[in-house]
């Protein structure tokens, strides 16, 4: 009995410390402005506030796909991928109402397959997934003490985006041309873009919807629907699944035999959507703008990064 | 799979100890063979086969020749027989036994091992005979820890052989053996009476024994998380980018491998053997402070201990006191001196040894490569032995001197740098390549050559205060401290101060999440 007491207060004086690390470890720049567990299902809000200026909303196909830093080294603009495992169309609407609270971005990105996933169809073990992502604090902000010691606050070198650069081929490469396979939007999807849409509109922000490449997840029919809701709502949709537009090599550019990209395929996303918002006159160049000094120093962290892992 | 998931340490064990506490006292062994077997499941799947088959191999071959002794002895009661010829006869029947299941139980090694690397070689050579034949190279997906459970399930029938141990009658307490789940992926490779009782009889799991062996168990997640994840980005930078590195730069490549090895390696024994002494089973030592090793010999005594043990026990005699070398040392004997003889017949097992201990790291010429470079290492040591030592004599050299030792310890360090540089390089040449350029361009130094190591300033920081506290702990022990029972003397402030400490460093400072790759566990793949 003696000893089983001990080990409560062993392990009640570990969770304290744990809490008061964890304090201390997490982006300190909003930490008073935010419950730090709303820092955690959030990520943008690490950003100080009106500094970026576009959004890419979606599912891991968009933080596996879109990398901001890329985006900032070629062409000088901000941009998060506002992106989380699985996402919901519902959980895209809660990350962009949340997300314009604090920035006023020009531009949102949605991701079109993040419409076809059914929240009644939710598993349980994607559910246990949701919530270790959301308290695997350790595993995002440990390493932060390192940014406090060099920098003073914490820089985030990926800007939503997760890097991986493991190649994993895929096998198939026909994925667009089954035409057999049925999708359907579930109408409470309808009901959250819409609200995207009313979102978007009150806050002069233009919608985007596009199609990461993924040979797993998109389909023929996915497509043809996608192209329906963008004609509905006049929106432009980039297609990068139809013809293989940005010609990925599904045998190096894919980490997971077709289901993600991999860096090398995530570096063409980018400079395509980089150059889209360019040409387009889109957003402003921040690159040589002395306020935007921090996006420099995340950006040597994120060459590392690239380099060395 | 690796012992570092934090399921295995913080989920996997807790469940099965928790189990194994409430279950009653004769089903306890079920249970820890049941999670072993789960365990192999989740690892390897329906290769659980091979396991059990090697398992009901040794457990009959083990049957067979304790009834073929039965035999034996009522034969020798009976009067007026040639007792040498019917020893000699029953002899011969146990040899076919042992020797059927040895080669039932390495033809599944060599298939999952080295058929590949055997094909290539054969399909090498019928090109250079123009032989317009290839075969077919598959690949295979071994079944985890192959490597290590038919050592043992060797190790076990030939000590039944040579009468050492009493064949077991009890199924799961031989399945056990060969299974238990710590073991399973990275060794040791115990013996079945240094083990086998000891976990088939494990009953309690104490509040003194659960504590100790999960101090032993953060131990190795200190080693893996703060110094192997982080030496990982260094040596693969300089191992892949040879040719842009310098001699300095190489020679710490070479260093931080060998210490990336040791640690890793080191580490996940103290995540096997902690977890063993959570049951309050006591699973053997496979290190014992290698780098205070006098020369290359001292050194394999205490780096990789059981395999050591295995080579010597299965290899290194059987060989010496074989007929044909017996012959061999004879015959010299009448030319030679007698010193010369037995460095000859020595020669010749150390040899056998060094080339299985090669081939057993791996199907490749790196790791023959290296089993011959230590051979060699050995062997030489062993010819010019007497030259140093009456070298010595005469400069009036104290050998028991500290400066002494301190310098066979530097000189063994960098041999074994250079062995563990071959066994790394993805080619023999490679590894020259490296040792070239490595002695040529020692005092050469690029711009921004150590940048390219990939490390910033924290994580040469960390890495060097985690060897020193290592060292520091390898000091201690071998002058036969025992730092967690010094630790557990203090007052409970003290002591837990420094468990808070050990935990939290382990969190906040090791090197994982989105920053880091971590290093697959090295000794599960040979």
């Amino acid at each position: 009995m003696k000893n089983f007491i001990k080990s409560i207060i062993f392990c009640i004086i570990l969770v304290v410390l744990l809490t008061v690390s964890i304090y201390f470890l997490i982006p300190q720049n909003n930490i008073r402005k935010y419950n730090f567990l709303n820092i955690l299902d959030y990520e943008i809000l690490e950003e100080e506030d009106n500094t970026i200026d576009v959004l890419f909303v979606g599912d891991s196909l968009v933080y596996s796909s879109v990398s901001p830093m890329e985006i900032w080294n070629n062409f000088g603009f901000t941009s998060f991928d506002c992106s989380t495992p699985a996402q919901l169309t519902e959980t895209a609407h809660e990350y962009i109402k949340i997300a314009i609270e604090r920035q006023h971005p020009k531009v949102i990105f949605l991701e079109a397959n993040i419409l076809f996933r059914d929240p009644a169809k939710r598993t349980d073990e994607r559910k246990i997934k949701d919530l270790y992502d959301r308290y695997s604090i350790f595993d995002k902000y440990h390493d932060n003490w390192k940014d406090y010691l060099s920098y003073g606050k914490r820089i985030n070198p990926t800007k939503g985006y997760y890097y991986i650069n493991r190649t994993n081929k895929a096998k198939k490469n026909n994925y667009m041309e089954d035409k057999k396979v049925r999708e359907k939007i579930p109408d409470i999807n309808i009901e959250y873009f819409n609200k995207i849409i009313d979102l978007c509109n009150s806050n002069d922000i233009q919608l985007i919807l596009f199609g990461v490449p993924s040979m797993k997840s998109w389909t023929y029919a996915k497509d043809q629907k996608a192209n329906e809701i963008a004609n509905e709502y006049n929106l432009t949709f980039i297609d990068f699944n139809v013809n293989n537009m940005l010609d990925i090599d599904w045998e190096n550019e894919t980490k997971d035999e077709g289901s993600h990209l991999n860096y090398k395929g995530a570096k063409k996303v980018s400079q395509y959507l980089g150059n889209y918002l360019f040409e387009n006159n889109l957003v402003e160049n921040h690159k040589e703008d002395p306020s935007y000094d921090d996006w420099n120093k995340a950006y040597n962290k994120y060459e590392r990064l690239i380099e060395f892992n | 799979m690796s012992f570092f998931d934090l399921g295995f340490a913080f989920l996997f064990v807790p469940i099965v100890v928790l189990i194994f506490i409430i279950v009653p006292k004769k089903v306890k062994p079920l249970v820890l063979l049941l999670a072993s077997y789960i365990l192999f499941f989740i690892a390897s799947k329906f290769l659980i086969i091979f396991l059990l088959l090697s398992t009901l191999s040794i457990f009959i071959a083990g049957k067979k020749l304790n009834k073929i002794d039965e035999l034996k002895t009522k034969a020798l009661e009976k009067k007026d027989i040639d007792k040498k010829e019917i020893k000699e006869k029953f002899k011969k029947k146990k040899r076919r036994i042992v020797l059927l299941v040895i080669l039932f139980n390495i033809i599944f090694l060599f298939i999952f091992k080295y058929l590949k690397f055997f094909t290539i070689n054969i399909n090498s050579l019928l090109d250079i005979f123009k032989i317009d034949y290839n075969f077919t190279i598959i690949k295979l997906v071994a079944p985890i820890g192959i490597s290590y459970y038919t050592l043992k399930a060797i190790s076990y029938v030939v000590d039944v052989y040579n009468g050492k141990i009493e064949a077991d009658n009890n199924f799961v307490r031989l399945a056990l053996y060969l299974s238990f789940f710590p073991q399973i992926l990275e060794g040791p490779i115990s013996k079945y009476d240094e083990v086998a009782d000891n976990i088939y009889n494990a009953t309690k799991v104490t509040y003194h024994n659960f504590c100790f062996g999960y101090q032993r168990i953060l131990f190795g997640f200190f080693k893996k998380l703060i110094i192997v994840d982080r030496l990982n980005i260094l040596v693969k930078q300089v191992f892949n980018n040879y040719t842009s590195f310098n001699g300095l730069s190489i020679f710490i490549g070479i260093v931080s491998y060998t210490m990336l090895l040791y640690m890793e390696f080191s580490g996940t024994m103290d995540v096997v053997i902690g977890t063993g002494e959570i049951f309050g089973i006591t699973i053997p030592e496979n290190f014992r402070q290698p780098f205070f090793s006098k020369n290359i010999t001292d050194f394999w005594s205490r780096w990789h201990i059981s395999l050591g043990h295995f080579f010597k026990d299965y290899v290194f005699y059987p060989v010496s006191l074989s007929k044909p070398l017996k012959k061999i040392t004879t015959s010299l004997r009448k030319k030679f001196s007698v010193r010369t003889s037995s460095l000859v017949a020595g020669g010749i097992a150390l040899f056998c040894v060094w080339f299985l201990n090669g081939l057993w790291h791996g199907a490749g010429y790196t790791y023959l490569f290296f089993g011959m470079y230590h051979f060699l290492l050995i062997f030489m040591g062993n010819i010019f032995e007497p030259i140093i030592q009456s070298i010595c004599t005469r400069l009036k050299i104290s050998r028991t001197s500290k400066k002494y030792y301190s310098l066979q310890i530097i000189k063994t360090s960098i041999l074994v740098f250079i062995g563990e540089m071959f066994f790394r390089a993805d080619s023999v040449s490679q590894g020259f390549s490296m040792l070239g350029r490595m002695f040529t361009r020692l005092f050469v130094l690029s711009k921004n050559e150590f940048y390219r190591f990939g490390l910033d300033f924290y994580d040469v920081i960390l890495i060097i205060v985690g060897l020193l506290i290592v060292l520091f702990i390898g000091i201690l022990k071998e002058k036969n401290i025992s730092v967690r029972e010094e630790i557990a003397k203090k007052h409970v402030v003290v002591r837990w101060l420094i468990y808070y400490l050990l935990i939290l460093s382990i969190i906040i400072l090791g090197a994982y999440g989105n920053s880091y790759a971590p290093v697959d566990p090295i000794y599960a793949d040979f």
